[in-house]
């Protein structure tokens, strides 16, 4: 417990606890120097190159997924007064980043505290922050370094000198607090340790956060009980205490001074008051119930009875534009529903309208498995990537379909034929050639070639359209209350084969009945 | 087979042949690796709006949880919806048709270990340098067996919390399991997402009937217990073999700064305090660490079970669907 250590994996619900992660480089200016003396044929040659880095760390502000979360909850009201307050911070090491300084403090002492305040205790320009705000101000780095009189800034440190040069502009979010309320509630240095450290927990069995490294969190806490406010509404800021090494409570005091200013890089109030709003609360109030919409049936006649059931098997009625424009109600019933329903196997949709459920009882439209259809296919046709690789996937079982079908069809090797081969898709191209390309280009018996020479493209000149009907034939199809749709069909195949077109007729079509 | 039978009805007796189907299924190979992440994906919902899963915003009231059962019908619909679009052709269809089951049973089971694999990895800043614990060296999770038969696909179950303790409590722990004991080992967890930010959808392989929501290990707070004698905290061992385990016998009291207006905790006293009465309750502590401190402080994690009758004998909810 005492250091970090070759960590095995958190165990669920299991807690490890470290007392701080020190980063591998402690924030400062580095140099890589690299020397290297060649001896060669008695001469002596040496070569020296430098490489100047600096480590630095987040001076002024924080990244925004730094702050995983601040407790109790900001805005929040519960009984709170035996809480310390805390935040939990994404970054193992980010504690124990900067130095605090002037001078040189023990390693681990983290550079951030958490002051727990009161309004009374914060100061904007002479008033106490007005209510729902933290009382922070915008200032620039100046306005830190150099501050109004009668307000102690932090000690200007190498690290914050340095800033300033590279960039005069920046801007930093400071908190002014009174000088007795920093001096009370500051922790001493040899507190500082106590008030952070890391946790590891077995992230497995928790929603997945945008963390640095799932499970492993730093957690800062306050030192000051929400007790005794006025108002009962306490502010939290979390604070930088570089440059104040000097000017902790366990440092004599300096004189003359009204105001603290310090970077906030975190803020937020909550109210401690009489009702519990702890997690344990908050899990205890929640309302249970099934997952549907909380409705009590008008009355005991057979169509209430049927809304009050369906509501209960979680149904819904939506409003629902049909697709000739009548506007009328449908029942929808999402994918999450009040209990387990059974699989019904069933061919596939090919359409929205496909999946449509009537009910001919009470003339409803039932549009639940409808509407998953077309959210199915519109969140798939807008992945455009995943939309063309399945269409590809597919498209390689579509041309086997053909291919078979094609070896089932007429004059094919029949279903004995051995199955598809690595190379069938060739073979059947070339059989395809044999039997079909090459007689409707050459002529099959001594007849014109299906497909003709290059001023009659289409070899249809002077015949009847294939799978047009004459009017004669449609007109007594129609009056006989047939289909012509499969005649056109076959006709127009039976064109495509060269063959002579069947003759038309409802009595005379194998699917006419 | 007659010779004049339409094209639409020779591809659908294809479909339905299972020679042809296992031609076409080897022909087509597997579905490629987006494909089949896609429809796993969709298999847990993600992405569907979620008015399509709460239709109503009474159903899900705040402060508010509720189970549900996913039905698998409405996911093949989905899956339907998704692979018509490569059902452009008639052949394409047939095609669709065939490689529709074993594609679907593989998202479902692909979705059921959706969370198997690493989140993110660590990032390599984290891992340099002898302070930091050495993630590297840590054992690798071991991988999952595929020891499902792939004609079961498990049936998905789960929970919709919405209440502000999602917000403020962020990565609650959840467990679900298929007994109200807890008796069986807690149920694969297939999804586990805030969709808004007080709105947490997790999602089983497997009926619920009890879940457990337990505050978060990282969010465990400090905190001392209001004594008569002043405010308090219980000691846990410090020693390695059982630490945390409570020690019983007297809770010591904190010491908090001579300031009649605040209070504020005086850490280096109690830190004293608590090493006085450690050493009393025969633990060897040279020194108290800040992580011995912390152990001290933290209060233990609320944790609220609920039971469900979710699971219960599956009822044949859908009374009003008729065939169409």
């Amino acid at each position: 417990m005492s250091s970090p250590p070759d960590a095995a994996q958190a165990q669920s619900g299991q807690v490890t606890f470290y007392d701080n992660v020190l980063p591998p480089l402690p924030a400062g200016d580095y140099q890589v120097i690299v020397q290297n003396s060649v001896t060669a044929d008695q001469e002596n040659a040496s070569y020296a190159a430098v490489q100047r880095f600096s480590v630095t760390g987040p001076h002024l502000a924080l990244g925004p997924g730094d702050v995983v979360a601040m407790t109790p909850p900001a805005g929040s009201q519960g009984s709170y007064d035996s809480w310390l307050p805390h935040v939990v911070l994404a970054q193992r090491s980010l504690p124990w980043q900067i130095p605090i300084g002037p001078g040189t403090i023990a390693p681990g002492t983290p550079w951030l505290a958490l002051l727990l305040l009161t309004s009374q205790e914060i100061d904007v320009a002479g008033t106490p922050p007005a209510a729902g705000t933290t009382g922070v101000q915008t200032v620039p780095l100046s306005g830190l370094l150099t501050p109004p009189s009668g307000t102690l800034g932090p000690t200007a440190t190498t690290a914050l000198q340095d800033l300033q040069a590279e960039q005069p502009g920046v801007t930093c979010t400071v908190v002014d607090v009174t000088f007795d309320a920093f001096r009370a509630v500051a922790p001493q240095t040899a507190e500082l340790p106590f008030l952070a450290h890391v946790r590891q927990v077995d992230a497995s069995d928790q929603e997945a956060l945008q963390v640095p490294a799932p499970g492993w969190y730093s957690f800062v806490a306050g030192n000051r009980f929400p007790v005794g406010a006025p108002d009962n509404m306490y502010i939290a800021h979390l604070v930088s205490l570089e440059g104040f090494a000097g000017y902790l409570p366990d440092q004599p005091a300096p004189t003359g001074y009204g105001l603290v200013r310090l970077v906030s890089l975190a803020s937020w109030s909550f109210t401690s008051g009489p009702d519990a709003g702890d997690f344990g609360y908050l899990m205890q109030q929640l309302g249970t119930g099934p997952l549907t919409v909380p409705v009590t049936p008008a009355g005991t006649d057979p169509a209430s009875q049927l809304v009050a059931s369906a509501v209960q098997d979680g149904y819904t009625m939506l409003g629902y534009a049909t697709r000739l424009g009548e506007q009328t109600v449908a029942w929808y019933r999402g994918p999450l529903q009040p209990a387990p329903v059974t699989a019904n196997p069933q061919p596939p949709y090919q359409a929205a309208a496909a999946a449509l459920i009537y009910d001919p009882s009470t003339g409803m439209f039932d549009a639940s498995y409808a509407a998953a259809w077309e959210i199915g296919r519109l969140l798939t046709l807008a992945n455009g990537p995943v939309a063309v690789s399945l269409s590809q996937w597919v498209a390689s079982a579509a041309s086997a379909a053909r291919l078979l079908l094609a070896r089932t069809a007429p004059g094919a090797p029949g279903p004995s034929a051995p199955s598809l081969a690595p190379d069938a898709p060739q073979r059947a191209a070339r059989q395809l050639i044999a039997r079909q390309v090459v007689p409707a280009l050459l002529g099959r018996n001594g007849a014109r070639p299906t497909l003709g020479p290059p001023g009659d493209p289409t070899g249809l000149r002077g015949r009847q359209l294939p799978g047009v009907l004459d009017t004669g034939t449609l007109r007594q199809l129609l009056q006989a209350g047939g289909d012509p749709g499969p005649l056109i069909h076959d006709q127009a195949v039976a064109a495509a084969r060269g063959e002579t077109p069947p003759e038309g007729g409802p009595a005379a079509h194998p699917d006419g009945a | 087979m007659p010779a004049a039978m339409p094209r639409h009805q020779a591809l659908r007796q294809l479909a339905a042949d299972p020679t042809a189907r296992a031609a076409l299924a080897a022909q087509a190979g597997p579905a490629p690796d987006d494909v089949s992440a896609w429809l796993a994906d969709l298999q847990a919902l993600v992405g569907v709006p979620f008015g399509y899963l709460v239709p109503d915003s009474r159903m899900l009231p705040p402060e508010s949880i509720r189970f549900f059962a996913v039905d698998p019908n409405w996911t093949a619909a989905l899956a339907d919806g998704t692979l018509s679009i490569a059902a452009k052709t008639a052949p394409a269809a047939a095609a669709v048709e065939t490689l529709r089951p074993a594609a679907l049973t593989a998202a479902r089971q692909a979705a059921a270990n959706r969370r198997r694999t690493p989140a993110a990895p660590r990032p390599a800043a984290a891992t340099a340098g002898p302070a930091e614990p050495d993630a590297a060296a840590e054992p690798a999770e071991p991988a999952e067996p595929d020891a499902q038969p792939a004609e079961s696909a498990p049936a998905y179950s789960g929970f919709l919390l919405r209440s502000a303790a999602v917000a403020d409590w962020p990565g609650m722990q959840v467990n679900g399991y298929a007994d109200p004991q807890a008796a069986t080992p807690a149920l694969p967890i297939v999804r586990l997402e805030r969709l808004a930010p007080t709105i947490l959808l997790a999602l089983f392989a497997g009926l619920i009937q009890r879940v457990d929501l337990t505050e978060p290990g990282q969010h465990l707070y400090f905190g001392v217990i209001p004594l008569p004698g002043g405010p308090s905290v219980e000691l846990r061992s410090v020693e390695s073999a059982n630490a945390g385990a409570p020690l019983g016998g007297d809770p010591v009291t904190v010491s908090c700064r001579s300031d009649p207006n605040r209070t504020v905790l005086d850490v280096t006293a109690t830190v004293a305090a608590i090493q006085h009465q450690l050493a009393a309750n025969g633990q060897t502590v040279s020194s108290l660490s800040p992580s011995a401190l912390a152990l001290q402080l933290l209060q233990a994690p609320p944790s609220q079970t609920f039971t469900t009758a979710v699971a219960a004998a599956p009822a044949q909810a859908d009374s009003s669907q008729a065939t169409p």
